[in-house]
């Protein structure tokens, strides 16, 4: 099989891309119907997040992901807890600032159960027992999925939630960002000099579509250079996308520096000591 | 010493150097037309907005999203764009080892020493045959040097511990020069190489005489310094094959005759530089491992007579 | 903890000058605490050693003005060039930078002095301190000839046998705590001591730079200092960390400096930045254009800068992989830096500029900042990076970027701040004669090294044979490097003269728009007499204006101690992180052969041990519970249990130690050992300091003085050992209970 022909053909029906895009259609209508003035979905990034999700889950990207390729799967990790979140959240802020959080998700949006939950989400994943089951067990994969979606989401939570007062502040928000980096970077380092398998399975994948001896020859990947690569993205891109994120929360303090700016929702460092701890 | 015409890294005389040149040429017209833009829009403040023919408060503009979205992302693109060039070039320039290697060069303080799989041994200067890539194994024996011959390619650093490839080819026969890269000590600076490259079946020739054993004295003069060889200790770390055993504590002298330099390039291999070195090589090459061993002036006679016959 | 004059008042409330703080007598430098003084100190001493690495420059370029040259032996280069580095890094650039953020940041947020003036003056003092360690070496051997980034294994004893090297790892040491000292002290300083109104949008943007680049210390010199104690240990103790002989690793010394060295760069290249981003505006009589796009580029930086140290060694070969996402990484830092130059030069666009001294040489610098920059571009290009690394075409780059970028914006700022430190203005026409003959030395000393590198020449050779253009090349370098010993001496000269006679400067002479300028020139003891309430980012050009803005909002002051305390916090983790890095690294790649953690160390005993630890943290929460319900009785009695506590962990330890002596493993035995002892080792160090400071605070609580302070100290003290503690539960679960699942 040529590249073109999987990137044409491995395309796979995952019930969680399906059931996120039936829930993002959901919040759409909804949104729609009820929606008043600035009510409404943003559409630019709610669709990207769509877009991103189906990505992630149903192009070769998912398909490869499931045993054959770790850095596949670290790929569709990254999107799934550094992507898709931060997009639905940013394309949703209208509808949810509308309404209180619930109850349990409290405890959940602290920002230091987040961080733990969204640096968890890096690390408790590539454990050797979870990586292989999640590469081997559609079920496990499944839930690997969601719970990746679920602590991205909480993640981003208190840089991007949708009340602007129960964020962190901007400096607390670039310590939380720039931790979550330092953790991710400490494991992509670990990853991409270990002398060992991270996910046994990877090494030898059963070839259910077919494109090993691509995989291997035609793109050179043995499983030594697929545990690097998938390393060194969790190391790279994904410390770029907690600069971003960073660099979104500094836009914030700048906002309100001139004068003749205008002075509504003005934002100052209101940084206290709890949240410098 | 070795003349390159120009400047060896736009002399490409390889496949590898020619990609890294053209990569170089690319590279260096993307910045020249950045500096220059650059430099212009300096100058050009510098001659129209001078305080003398200006307003002494001009308009106070605080910025413009436009123009920062488009300086952000022109450069962003250009660089995506020197991406490609680059992981390109690094597919040309330095495929992988794909098999076992055909010399294996170890950087010392400060000599090379180039074993071939044919069993040739000799240092300092690397023989290949035009035209095919032969794959050498970079290696240290004591700190990290690096192996650099800017003509035929990329440098590639000796790390004890971590050895690396890289393929050596030429297109032309010729001799070809080269340095230790990597600051390895008091004599990194005399720490050159030379790659000569020869014709299939010269180089054929010159392999299957390098593993031949060394010639017999036939002067008197030699066959004395053949003895003082042993008797003033040189042969504890040079090896000169057929009289004593092999060793890779200094340069291997069975063919020393042969080569063009003494000391890694410090000086030129005929009989008056030999006798110079001979007699004091810490002040030719300070620091050296080589030491002085006080000889005599006939002693140095004898060696060099000794050491002129090692072709 | 030193006390700290409070924040200034709101316009209208004037506090009275302190009048009395005149210092005077010949020990008023030595002891002052006054930022001002010790921002003077800095650059004086900074300018004392600028001498000694200009005047080891000018011996380099004797030495290669001509092919085979004998002016100084090899022995006698290497070691030039090894001191030349590493002085005009530590000790020019990084204290000449600290001097002005020391004189300056203060002012410039309407602050009286920084948070910790005691502090300050410590830190200063272990510049001169360790200087002097670096230097003594001279005396004991030979100076350090290892180069300024030091590789094993030349480094190593083997290879480097006398004592240079162990000063120079001594000499880093202490100036790199000093650093982190000082850049602790900035962080809380800006963080805490910002006048009303003044919010982190509106600081001048060299504090800005300031804030981040002390970020970036605090960071990544203790990964410089964990790898050189590892390499002390090798040199004193026999082991082979960064031997590959003895089973050590040669590329991981590379790694751990490159993570160091390259936010390094940007410890020296961010604070010029800012100076250039204060200058440009002033003198082009505009706002800085795109201000949030400027500081944000340089958060940025920062980050990126951590991200891409493996490009100092595409020669190396890492594998093609690595290489590939370092090229990407290593590329894109070339975005924020350009969205700076664009930033800078809008910002003279369409502004009435006057070409002071100090406004040529942020033009200058302009221009070969972006040379700098594109070369650098050449050297993410890793193919390039293969042909032209480690030659001179590095060393023109690197100097474009630190002489042509950094210190051209030093000499820039020397020309804009010395009216508001002495009083006077320096000669503009000396100042002229200065810029030209500086940058036609510094072009011609440097522009040129671009085409020996092309023509092969590599970097760190004592001479060079004759080859074509080679020598004229050199020699061309050489007359530079005077015409710029020249301008540096006109710099000296123009000082001296002005002091005395130069142009009284009056409190603004430039009609500049930052705090500094609001108060006389040279400023009272205590800056202000008052500071008006911040409105916008140029405080004075908003007063002669009476331009409103939004307030000073609610803003709620951070505590200067907590700040200082997590700041130092992060910067040990950082310590610790490599450390344990190493042991991990050693564990899974070492020799296999002698003792390994599941052999030797017996869990069960040091799990008690743990414990104790533990249980110390939260008596020493119980204690700070008791303090909030103001029972002193009970916060001494709580501390007594922690100290307990704490000291049986560290018998615990001893015993351990003693165990593992008496079984025959050293320090050397293997690098399970050697990574094994550094690390607990150093825990157990942290221990017995975080001991020391709860006994002060012990005698402080029984001694009744604590009723009147705040407990700002017991909270200070128990962040630390709680940290402490931390480090051991990572410890404790990497190194005993990893060994025995």
């Amino acid at each position: 099989m040529t590249t073109w022909g999987v990137v044409a053909s491995c395309w796979g029906l995952d019930p969680v891309a399906v059931a996120g895009c039936l829930a993002a259609a959901v919040a759409w209508v909804a949104a729609g119907r009820h929606g008043r003035g600035s009510a409404r979905v943003r559409p630019l990034p709610f669709a990207l997040a769509v877009a991103v999700l189906v990505l992630a889950l149903l192009s070769p990207i998912g398909q490869l992901a499931e045993g054959y390729l770790f850095s596949a799967h670290m790929l569709q990790h990254l999107l799934l807890v550094l992507v898709v979140p931060p997009l639905a959240l940013l394309g949703l802020e209208p509808i949810l600032s509308a309404r209180p959080n619930p109850r349990a998700a409290r405890v959940v949006l602290r920002p230091v159960v987040a961080w733990g939950l969204g640096v968890g989400a890096m690390w408790l994943w590539h454990e050797r027992t979870l990586c292989d089951a999640a590469a081997q067990n559609a079920l496990v994969h499944r839930v690997q999925e969601l719970s990746l979606l679920t602590m991205g989401t909480a993640f981003w939570w208190p840089i991007l939630g949708p009340r602007e007062g129960a964020r962190l502040p901007p400096l607390g928000g670039v310590l939380y960002l720039f931790t979550a980096c330092t953790a991710c970077t400490v494991l992509g380092i670990l990853i991409t000099f270990a002398p060992v398998r991270v996910c046994s399975v990877f090494a030898h994948p059963v070839d259910r579509l077919g494109v090993m001896p691509l995989v291997r020859d035609g793109w050179g990947l043995t499983p030594e250079r697929d545990q690097q690569v998938g390393g060194l993205l969790m190391w790279v891109p994904a410390c770029l996308v907690y600069g971003v994120g960073i660099l979104a929360v500094l836009a914030r303090v700048f906002r309100d520096a001139e004068p003749d700016a205008t002075a509504t929702g003005s934002v100052t460092m209101t940084t206290t000591t709890e949240e410098v701890r | 010493m070795i003349a390159g015409p120009g400047a060896p890294a736009f002399d490409p005389h390889s496949p590898q150097a020619r990609v890294l040149a053209t990569l170089f040429t690319q590279t260096l017209v993307v910045c020249g037309v950045i500096g220059l833009l650059v430099t212009a829009l300096v100058l050009t403040c510098v001659v129209r907005f001078r305080a003398s023919k200006r307003p002494a408060e001009p308009p106070q503009t605080h910025g413009h999203r436009g123009l920062e979205v488009t300086w952000t992302a022109i450069p962003l693109a250009i660089v995506i764009g020197l991406f490609a060039l680059a992981a390109r070039a690094m597919a040309a320039a330095d495929p992988p080892a794909d098999r076992d290697p055909d010399v294996v060069v170890v950087g010392h303080q400060w000599w090379w020493e180039a074993r071939y799989a044919s069993g040739a041994v000799t240092a300092n200067e690397i023989h290949i045959p035009i035209g095919t890539p032969v794959l050498v194994r970079v290696e240290s024996a004591d700190v990290v040097h690096d192996f650099w011959v800017p003509q035929l390619g990329r440098k590639v650093d000796a790390v004890p511990g971590h050895p690396t490839s890289i393929w050596l080819q030429a297109d032309d026969p010729g001799e070809y020069g080269g340095a230790c890269a990597e600051y390895c000590g008091a004599q990194h600076a005399w720490m050159r190489t030379l790659v000569v490259a020869q014709p299939a079946a010269e180089f054929a020739a010159w392999e299957a005489h390098s593993r031949e054993r060394a010639p017999e004295a036939t002067t008197d003069l030699a066959a004395y310094g053949e003895q003082e060889f042993r008797t003033k200790t040189c042969s504890v770390c040079h090896a000169v094959a057929g009289q004593n055993a092999p060793s890779s504590t200094a340069p291997d002298l069975t063919h020393f005759a042969s080569r063009t330099t003494i000391g890694a390039g410090v000086m030129r291999n005929d009989a008056a530089s030999l006798a110079r070195w001979l007699r004091d090589p810490q002040t030719i090459k300070p620091g050296s491992h080589m030491p002085d061993l006080n000889l005599t002036e006939d002693e140095v006679t004898d060696l060099t007579a000794y050491l002129e016959t090692l072709r | 903890m030193s006390t700290a004059a409070p924040p200034i008042g709101h316009a209208g409330s004037p506090s009275a000058p302190h009048a009395a703080h005149a210092e005077h007598g010949p020990f008023a430098w030595i002891a002052t605490v006054d930022h001002k003084r010790i921002g003077i100190l800095y650059l004086v001493t900074a300018l004392f050693f600028f001498s000694v690495g200009g005047i080891e420059a000018l011996v380099i370029r004797l030495q290669l003005a001509r092919p085979n040259a004998t002016l100084v032996t090899a022995e006698a280069y290497n070691q030039l060039f090894t001191m030349h580095g590493t002085t005009m890094i530590f000790l020019v650039v990084m204290p000449a930078l600290s001097g002005f953020a020391n004189y300056l940041v203060p002012l410039m947020i309407g602050a009286r002095d920084m948070a910790f003036p005691r502090l300050n003056a410590m830190s200063y003092w272990l510049l001169p301190f360790g200087g002097a360690l670096l230097h003594f070496s001279v005396m004991t051997g030979g100076a350090p000839a290892g180069g300024w980034f030091s590789y094993a294994p030349l480094t190593e004893t083997p290879f480097s046998s006398t004592p240079g090297t162990d000063y120079w790892i001594l000499a880093l040491l202490v100036l790199g705590i000093g650093s982190v000292a000082t850049a602790i002290n900035l962080i809380a300083t800006v963080l805490t001591l910002r006048a009303p109104g003044m919010t982190m949008g509106r600081v001048p943007l060299f504090v800005w730079m300031t804030f981040v680049t002390s970020i970036l210390v605090i960071l990544a010199i203790p990964v410089l200092n964990a790898a050189i104690v590892l390499l002390f240990v090798d040199r004193q103790l026999d082991a082979h960390v960064f031997l590959a002989s003895g089973g050590g690793n040669t590329l991981l010394w590379q790694h751990f400096f490159w993570t160091f060295g390259h936010p390094e760069v940007y410890i020296l290249a961010l604070p010029a930045f800012g100076m250039i981003s204060e200058i440009i505006p002033v003198f082009s009589r505009k706002p800085i254009f795109g201000r949030a796009f400027v500081a944000a580029s340089a958060v940025a930086i920062a980050i990126l800068s951590f991200g891409v140290w493996a490009h100092h060694m595409f020669a190396v070969g890492l594998g093609r992989a690595a290489d590939l996402f370092f090229v990407m990484g290593s590329m894109l830092i070339a975005v924020p830096t350009g969205v700076k130059i664009f930033n800078w030069i809008a910002t003279m666009w369409g502004g009435s500029i006057r070409f002071t001294t100090a406004m040529l040489f942020a033009a200058a610098f302009l221009i070969e900042f972006v040379v700098g920059g594109l070369s650098g571009i050449t050297f993410a290009v890793a193919p390039i990076d293969w042909q032209m690394t480690d030659t001179y075409y590095v060393v023109a780059h690197f100097h474009y970027v630190i002489f042509g970028g950094t210190a051209f914006a030093l000499l820039g700022a020397v020309y804009y701040w010395f009216p508001k430190i002495s009083g006077r203005l320096l000669s503009e026409s000396l100042g002229k004669w200065n810029f030209w003959l500086m940058v036609l030395g510094f072009n011609l000393t440097f522009f040129v090294q671009h085409f020996l590198g092309v023509l092969g020449m590599p970097r760190r050779v004592y001479t060079y044979p004759d080859l074509p253009y080679w020598g004229a090349l050199n020699m061309i370098s050489t007359v530079g490097a005077f015409l710029m010993g020249l301008a540096s001496l006109l710099l000296v000269v123009n000082v001296a003269w002005s002091l005395r006679r130069g142009k009284v400067a009056g409190d603004n002479p430039w009609d500049a728009w930052t705090l500094e300028w609001l108060t006389t020139s040279p400023p009272p003891h205590d800056n202000f007499a008052e500071v008006p309430a911040i409105t916008g980012t140029r405080p004075l050009y908003d007063l002669a204006r009476a331009r409103a803005g939004a307030g000073a909002g609610a803003e709620r002051v951070l505590d200067k101690g907590a700040v200082a305390v997590w700041t130092f916090i992060a910067s040990e983790t950082g310590f610790f992180l490599i450390l344990i890095l190493a042991y991990v690294f050693f564990d899974v790649t070492g020799t296999k052969s002698g003792p390994r953690a599941a052999s030797v160390l017996d869990v069960t005993k040091t799990g008690a041990f743990t414990a104790c630890l533990f249980a110390s943290s939260f008596t020493l929460w119980l204690s700070e519970r008791a303090e909030h319900r103001k029972d002193h009785a009970g916060v001494a009695r709580w501390l007594a249990v922690t100290i307990l506590l704490g000291g049986v962990f560290l018998v615990g330890q001893g015993s351990e130690y003693l165990g593992l002596f008496q079984r025959g493993m050293g320090v050397a035995t293997n690098l399970f050992a050697t990574t094994f002892f550094t690390l607990t080792g150093f825990h157990g160090l942290h221990v017995t300091v975080g001991l020391f400071a709860l006994m002060i605070v012990f005698g402080l609580a029984r001694g009744g003085d604590f009723r009147r302070r705040p407990s700002s100290l017991l909270r200070a003290v128990g962040l630390y050992w709680h940290f402490v503690d931390v480090v051991w539960l990572f410890v404790f679960s990497i190194v005993y209970l990893r060994a025995h699942v």
